[in-house]
């Protein structure tokens, strides 16, 4: 049964006369990772910060564990751990005196050793923080903000500035907090990583909430593609009927593009008229929707996605 | 409590490892101080305690802990601070807990080096204890309400000027008479001089200067608190 640690209900911000996030509603579940997806821009940033405490909602509801996180935040804090988008620690401090630091502030810390050894900086301990480069100094913010055992963990674009290494020991860590019933509240650019890691995500843009659900559900929005090199003396009459759309335009330019939501109707189409024809099809390709189509389609025409 | 004291831990290890920001709180209030004591007019020892008194609180207090709470908003460690469990007033005080410790050490140090250097032993302790405890108290409040106005910790030394200065110039203002009133008091620097004056002379009322000092530290704390910005403004 789904257990809700997030409830947002019509959120609204505003900074001054401009409305950063435009009345948006969504739930995140017990062990469940949301992914917060969109441009820059888009809201994100700033829904985080309403969710995790640090702002003022303009209007709408948002719980977490039931409470609101601006005013409860006594009983909030102890249950959630928060990376923010920019790591903020002096940077005369060294990595071990921070996280001694954070240990001191929190209710169940970890040990400083395996904060440390989890993000693999234990050989960067005596270090000054300003003297660590992007990824690593991302790598001690993913060890502060995971360092109470937290319930619930927001994570800010957590991988910006990882190499490829990195980034996929954070998902190992990430999978296995999930795995312990974490629920991780996860904004991103990297579309790939809330492929892997996201059970439900959602797509932000210019302040609302395009398109929400399980990643199957998000590339339902978008049409499958059939494409193919454009077989020499065929007309555009002389295709066959799809029940997609073919792209004028791709077809002057020498290929036919077909985007369909009936994709294995329209392929049996084309391959029986090419058989029947005697015809050719090259670099045949016959694609579903990626999470990449869906957010650009999103970003250059929300109506339609929505 | 515990976590007021690992912050001010902390707040205490960047300050030695600034060595402007430490030269500024800890070498510059005592070698000034030093001077005064040495630097005075015959047997008068009530202008060089209180300019070593107003010198700790105006540099290693308010230009302090005004230049700390900015540099600490300006790298986004408030902010970082207030994602996690300690409280807002938690935090506050763990930034500002250093600078008020050193100002009343720095302070009592002086008053302690003026004494071995021939002042008279204060007629009135509890009077100069409040000198130093109360003007301690009102330099912090001012350093939390002046950072609200402080963009950069470089542009502190700016914003703070002002006060520094006007600080001096209440102090010689209240002392140029012999019983000032409770409007000269209010000024900066004022109630904090009267305080001395009544330590060092004894038999003078000490309830409208700490009274004057008790409400500039909540009136200052609140315009504070007020105003406050947990980060840069973007």
């Amino acid at each position: 049964m789904n257990e809700p640690v997030i409830e947002v209900v019509d959120l609204r911000c505003r900074y001054g006369g401009f409305e950063a996030v435009r009345g948006i509603d969504f739930v995140v579940n017990r062990g469940e990772l949301f992914a917060l997806l969109g441009t820059n821009g888009a809201g994100k940033t700033t829904t985080m910060e309403v969710i995790e405490g640090l702002r003022a909602p303009s209007a709408g509801m948002v719980r977490v564990f039931g409470l609101r996180p601006d005013t409860d935040r006594e009983r909030v804090r102890p249950r959630t751990g928060v990376m923010l988008q920019e790591s903020g620690f002096p940077g005369e401090l060294t990595v071990a005196e921070a996280v001694r630091l954070w240990r001191d502030l929190t209710t169940r810390p970890s040990q400083v050793d395996e904060a440390l050894d989890l993000v693999d900086l234990a050989h960067r301990r005596n270090v000054r923080i300003k003297s660590l480069s992007g990824g690593e100094r991302r790598r001690l913010d993913l060890a502060l903000a995971t360092l109470g055992e937290p319930e619930l963990l927001f994570l800010d674009e957590p991988t910006t500035g990882l190499d490829p290494e990195s980034r996929l020991r954070t998902w190992r860590i990430l999978r296995a907090l999930l795995a312990k019933g974490t629920s991780i509240v996860l904004t991103t650019h990297y579309l790939e990583e809330a492929e892997q890691l996201a059970h439900r995500i959602a797509i932000m843009h210019e302040g609302r909430i395009e398109v929400c659900g399980s990643l199957a559900d998000v590339l339902e929005r978008e049409a499958s593609r059939i494409s193919f090199v454009r077989p020499d003396g065929v007309a555009f009459d002389d295709l066959p009927g799809v029940r997609g759309r073919i792209d004028p335009e791709a077809f002057l330019k020498g290929t036919v593009e077909i985007r369909t939501r009936e994709l294995q109707d329209d392929l049996t189409v084309i391959l029986a008229w090419a058989t029947g024809r005697g015809v050719q099809l090259g670099r045949l390709r016959a694609n579903h929707a990626s999470l990449s189509d869906v957010f650009h389609g999103v970003s250059l025409n929300p109506a339609v996605a929505a | 409590m515990n976590r007021v004291a690992a912050l001010a831990r902390v707040e205490l290890i960047l300050l030695l490892r600034n060595k402007t920001a430490a030269s500024m709180a800890l070498v510059m209030p005592l070698v000034l101080g030093v001077v005064f004591a040495f630097l005075r007019n015959g047997d008068d020892w009530l202008a060089p305690i209180t300019t070593q008194l107003l010198v700790v609180q105006a540099l290693t207090v308010y230009v302090s802990t005004t230049t700390a709470l900015v540099a600490r908003r300006q790298d986004l460690s408030l902010k970082r601070l207030r994602s996690g469990e300690a409280a807002e007033p938690v935090i506050l005080a763990g930034v500002l807990a250093p600078m008020v410790l050193l100002g009343l050490v720095q302070g009592t140090v002086l008053v302690g080096i003026a004494l071995v250097a021939g002042a008279p032993m204060p007629a009135d302790l509890v009077a100069m204890a409040a000198a130093i405890v109360c003007g301690t108290l009102v330099a912090a409040g001012a350093g939390l309400a002046t950072s609200a106005v402080t963009a950069t910790p470089e542009t502190a030394q700016i914003t703070t000027a002002p006060l520094v200065a006007a600080m001096l110039f209440g102090a010689m203002w209240v002392l140029s008479t012999a019983a000032p009133s409770p409007l000269r008091l209010a000024a900066p620097g004022a109630a904090t001089a009267e305080l001395v004056r009544a330590g060092m002379e004894g038999s003078r009322s000490v309830l409208v200067p700490i009274a004057v000092l008790a409400g500039w530290t909540v009136a200052t704390v609140l315009l504070g608190l007020r105003y406050f910005r947990w980060e840069p403004r973007s």
